[in-house]
């Protein structure tokens, strides 16, 4: 089965060389974990392939997230690299307040369409979401979601890109049942420092490791010590 | 390999790529056997170790050569798996001195400790390394004891024991493929150790 690499060696070895194309995946892990550091990982990965790749960001401001990512080495200045800042700061609007919710659910239909737009328009392998969460927590209602999300899932599918999804909620959602891989970020707490975890909980179609091994968010990005365990 | 101790030679035999020595102490007593043993062998050696101790490991200039991984430094004492990680990275053929489980006892339990150790065995099993390592046994309980040995191929035990207010070091071979063997008087003078009579 063809694999593409996430960019990060260890985590490659951890599934057993690589994601298998054309799928989706959902990265989880609370904040500071290094989610999108992983995402952009990725999708570098492609842009050094001569791949173009598409990143949205639904959280964190584009200019500042190039800004750092610049500091990791990474060439997000490549044209092959099309960031879309679909925050909702952006447009003024103030979520967490709770007042504008179903304007902003409305915005993930507004959001698919856009999204399929560019991938009708253009040829991208690699595809980043980053977060869903946002999405999950301005839909009311549960069941909209699933369907909205299920709907999304369905329609990215057609354009063959392998596409990654963020989510900063722990719990298990359905988007992990939907999802053909699961890669989780913890932190653990030892004698008052950071330990890093990152586990793949769910692989379909391929066998991986299934043991949490150590990672550190590092000057240059993520590196995952896929031979180490945390002890 | 060998430690370069004469008597501690004979009763050990040459020790094969891929034993882990473990030397069961009081404090730092019997740190020199390690020295020794990386003097005999320093043009493939590694210490990993205290800051403390790579600095007076420097001033000896037949360890010149010898290549630190600095407990602190190089890796927190958090960070079990970097400490894994480096000494999988090691050649086989290489001695490794491993100087710093008894600061790790105060960072991690005993257990955690252990299990780290067990890993270090299996990675000196598996790439043909010797590993020398020395632990403060006041600071595990027997049950833990008992397994760090169990993952090791040679103990060396050391003890002390007060004589009318004059302190008697005993050294022994506690487990080894060639056997163990009775205490004998372990003298440590100016840094050079020798390992005298049988003592009882």
């Amino acid at each position: 089965m063809t694999r593409i690499s996430t960019g990060v060696k260890g985590l490659d070895k951890m599934l057993n060389g690589g994601l298998i194309p054309g799928r989706a995946y959902l990265v989880k892990g609370g904040p500071g974990s290094g989610k999108t550091t992983l995402c952009i990982h990725f999708l570098m990965e492609g842009v050094k392939r001569g791949e173009k790749v598409l990143y949205i960001t639904l959280e964190e401001p584009i200019d500042i997230l190039k800004e750092d990512m610049r500091e990791m080495g990474f060439d997000v200045d490549n044209p092959l690299f099309v960031g879309i800042d679909a925050t909702p700061v952006k447009e003024k609007r103030s979520f967490f307040e709770g007042m504008h919710y179903e304007e902003f659910a409305k915005g993930f239909n507004e959001l698919i369409r856009a999204i399929k737009e560019r991938l009708e328009g253009e040829e991208f392998t690699r595809v980043v979401i980053d977060p869903i969460t946002m999405i999950k927590l301005t839909m009311k209602d549960e069941l909209e979601y699933r369907r909205t999300f299920l709907g999304f899932l369905k329609e990215i599918a057609k354009y063959n890109v392998t596409l990654l999804i963020t989510s900063e909620i722990y719990e298990m959602g359905i988007e992990d049942y939907l999802v053909s891989g699961v890669i989780e970020l913890r932190t653990f707490e030892v004698g008052g420092k950071t330990v890093r975890g990152i586990k793949v909980v769910k692989f379909r179609g391929s066998n991986f490791d299934e043991t949490i091994r150590p990672y550190k968010i590092t000057g240059n990005g993520i590196e995952v010590y896929s031979e180490e365990t945390i002890l | 390999m060998k430690f370069g101790i004469p008597k501690l030679d004979e009763l050990l035999g040459e020790i094969p790529e891929g034993s882990v020595v473990l030397i069961e102490t009081l404090g730092n007593l019997g740190e020199e056997i390690v020295i020794e043993a990386l003097k005999e062998n320093s043009d493939k050696s590694i210490a990993f170790v205290t800051k403390r101790l790579k600095e007076e490991l420097e001033k000896i200039p037949e360890l010149k050569n010898m290549k630190y991984i600095v407990f602190g430094e190089d890796f927190a004492p958090q960070e079990l798996f970097k400490i894994t990680n480096k000494l999988r990275q090691i050649l086989s053929g290489y001695l490794v001195g491993l100087f710093f489980l008894q600061p790790l006892l105060v960072f991690h339990p005993q257990e955690t400790v252990y299990k780290f150790f067990s890993e270090v065995s299996s990675i000196t099993h598996d790439n043909k390394l010797v590993l020398i390592a020395i632990l403060d046994k006041r600071l595990v309980d027997e049950r833990t004891l008992a397994m760090f040995e169990n993952v090791s191929t040679h103990v060396i035990e050391i003890a002390e024991e007060l004589e009318k207010f004059r302190v008697i070091r005993g050294i022994r071979v506690k487990k080894s493929p060639k056997g163990s063997s009775g205490f004998y008087e372990l003298i440590i003078r100016n840094g050079k150790v020798t390992i005298g009579e049988p003592l009882g």
